[in-house]
């Protein structure tokens, strides 16, 4: 389970951390408020939460990747020594893809359609290595080979729309480990697949942060998956992380009203209708410059109509 | 207890270009279901499960086989026409399915329109009354689509499903990609929609937890044949075929008895034998 080391080394770590919209004003809107969070070698940390949480912001913020017009602000974010914030565009082109890897929810259109998988992934390789063309195919058909992609060597020429969805994305999961990165931010990667592709992915990910030792947050909206792969889960609501700990903690025995919310609306494979499922319906907080109020309970009842998208902006 | 509809034989094959063989997606499957039953269908991507639902009304022809509606067999045009009055359908893309020029008015009211059943206030008030059964407001039938959440829009496709008061509506996916709590008031308003009209339900979903929850009794499908057919509780308790155990050993679920899935049930891909990244 845990990792050789004694004591576990802290991979990134954000303090007061907020995200807002850069409209100009000296008191822009906030849509993630006061961030803190650590990860470690070897650790999973799963962020969950509904749409417009600010869970997929919170993981594009590690790897300084906010869409234009979205800022992180305030605080700290320090990825191992360096503050993440102070780079170069030069600095974080090389670290992006080597120290710090992103795998995102639609493999399809995360991979490039018009080069094959190997070409794809010996970029990779030789835009951040001193390598070959040989050495780079060599580790090419090694990292897809670690991702259980079998025979690689004779398969590796295909394009993406040649294959499957799972086995695009354990494609771009070897991308994202082709160069042993520190960091892998993970955003709903399995979201789209069926559920023996997800079990496979599931693990296969799992196995990899013990062997390989990276530092992995897991963005979802679905209980099961972050239980299935998390250390230790942060529960998101509204920009705000209203409750963390340990995942089987949280699960077992939720704090915060709104993970009881969470939880008891999402169908297990012990649920029935004997046992209805709570719908946790309300409104939530507008965005603004300011926290909302401390016990941000969201105001349950029927009223599903005032729920409206109050930016396009706010994660998926 | 009465059956609305039944597939009997049902195949669906396809002729492939420059290819002798054709590709028979779905395999001599019958189904039935009965009057207020909610019937999951249940397989991977691929499987057959939306082909089959859509022979059941029509929008695909089958290859082979026959549809009965009320154990009668479907074949004339003024048939089907029938058929799907009663077997209305609910899609799974809540933003590909409604028709964003088209107030929620004209798109729920549309098949009155079409029909021209009762007067143009009669059917108005039958859309005003609709929406509220749904949980919408009457006075949403105004506005457009592209006004409403994911959550509201399957809430639309339903009343335009229910204003034809149908004995069955099939439910294609239509609680996938909704945040859970969404999901939750979609799966509750379906089961309070049946007690209320006695309407069934075909279920037809990739998610078991789901299936699970809903579902009184379970096809499960697989490369175009149903596998194994059972009540919810003993599907689920006694699973008989290897795939449905396996569909069911996939399931991550973090119920309490099943939360160490990350500690244990994790067998090593590829055990190789590297290093940890670069120090």
């Amino acid at each position: 389970m845990s990792t050789t080391a004694t004591t576990p080394t802290t991979v990134i770590s954000a303090r007061g951390l907020s995200i807002s919209l850069d409209d100009g004003s000296p008191n822009p809107p906030r849509m993630v408020y006061d961030l803190d969070l650590s990860v470690s070698a070897g650790e999973c940390v799963g962020i969950v939460g509904e749409s417009g949480s600010g869970k997929s912001l919170t993981g594009l913020a590690m790897l300084n990747l906010l869409p234009d017009g979205v800022v992180a602000s305030g605080g700290e974010l320090r990825f191992g020594d360096a503050d993440l914030r102070a780079l170069s565009p030069r600095e974080l082109r090389r670290l992006r893809g080597k120290e710090v890897s992103m795998i995102f929810q639609d493999p399809s259109s995360a991979l490039n359609p018009s080069r094959t998988v190997k070409n794809q992934i010996v970029d990779i390789l030789r835009t951040h290595e001193k390598l070959t063309r040989a050495e780079a195919v060599a580790r090419a058909v090694e990292a897809l080979e670690d991702v259980g992609f079998a025979n690689a060597a004779a398969r590796m020429d295909a394009f993406p729309f040649q294959l499957s969805g799972g086995l695009k994305q354990r494609v771009s999961i070897a991308m994202a480990l082709a160069c042993h990165p520190r960091l892998v931010i993970a955003d709903e990667p399995t979201t789209n697949l069926d559920v023996s592709v997800q079990a496979g992915i599931l693990r296969l990910l799992r196995t990899r942060i013990e062997n390989d030792g990276f530092a992995c947050i897991f963005v979802s909206h679905d209980l099961g998956v972050i239980g299935a792969v998390a250390d230790r889960v942060l529960v998101m609501y509204a920009g705000q992380i209203v409750e963390s700990g340990p995942v089987h903690e949280v699960l077992a025995n939720p704090q915060h009203e709104y993970t009881r919310g969470l939880i008891s609306a999402a169908p297990t494979m012990s649920s029935s209708r004997a046992n209805p499922l709570r719908a946790y319906t309300g409104q939530r907080p507008a965005l603004s410059s300011t926290r909302p109020a401390s016990e941000m309970v969201p105001v349950s009842g029927s009223a599903e109509h005032t729920v409206r998208r109050l930016t396009g902006g706010t994660a998926q | 207890m009465s059956e609305v509809i039944a597939g009997v034989d049902l195949v669906k094959s396809y002729k492939l270009p420059r290819q002798r063989t054709p590709l028979t997606a779905v395999n001599d499957v019958s189904l039935s279901i009965d009057e207020s039953e909610i019937v999951g269908l249940v397989g991977e991507s691929g499987s057959g499960k939306s082909t089959v639902s859509r022979m059941l009304v029509g929008i695909e022809p089958a290859t082979s086989g026959t549809v009965l509606f009320r154990g009668k067999p479907v074949s004339s045009k003024q048939e089907w026409r029938t058929l799907r009055d009663s077997v209305q359908y609910v899609f799974q893309d809540p933003y590909g399915s409604l028709a964003p020029h088209l107030t929620v008015r004209q798109t729920v009211g549309d098949s009155l329109d079409l029909r021209g059943i009762g007067t143009p206030q009669d059917r108005d008030r039958r859309v005003a009354k609709v929406l509220e059964d749904v949980g919408l407001r009457a006075s949403d039938a105004r506005s457009y689509p592209a006004v409403f959440s994911g959550g509201q829009r399957q809430r639309i496709s339903l009343a335009r499903a229910l204003i034809m008061e149908p004995r069955l509506i099939i439910c294609d996916e239509i609680a996938s990609g909704l945040d859970v709590s969404v999901q939750a008031q979609i799966l509750n308003l379906l089961l309070g929609l049946k007690e209320r009209f006695e309407v069934s339900y075909l279920f037809v979903s990739h998610d078991l937890r789901v299936i699970k929850y809903l579902s009184d009794r379970v096809l499960v499908m697989r490369s175009g044949s149903i596998v194994e057919s059972a009540t919810v509780d003993d599907l689920f308790a006694h699973p008989q075929h290897e795939y449905t155990r396996e569909l069911i050993a996939a399931v991550p679920d973090f119920a309490s008895d099943t939360v160490q899935f990350a500690a244990t049930a994790l067998p090593p891909v590829s055990p190789s034998a590297r290093k940890a990244g670069p120090s």
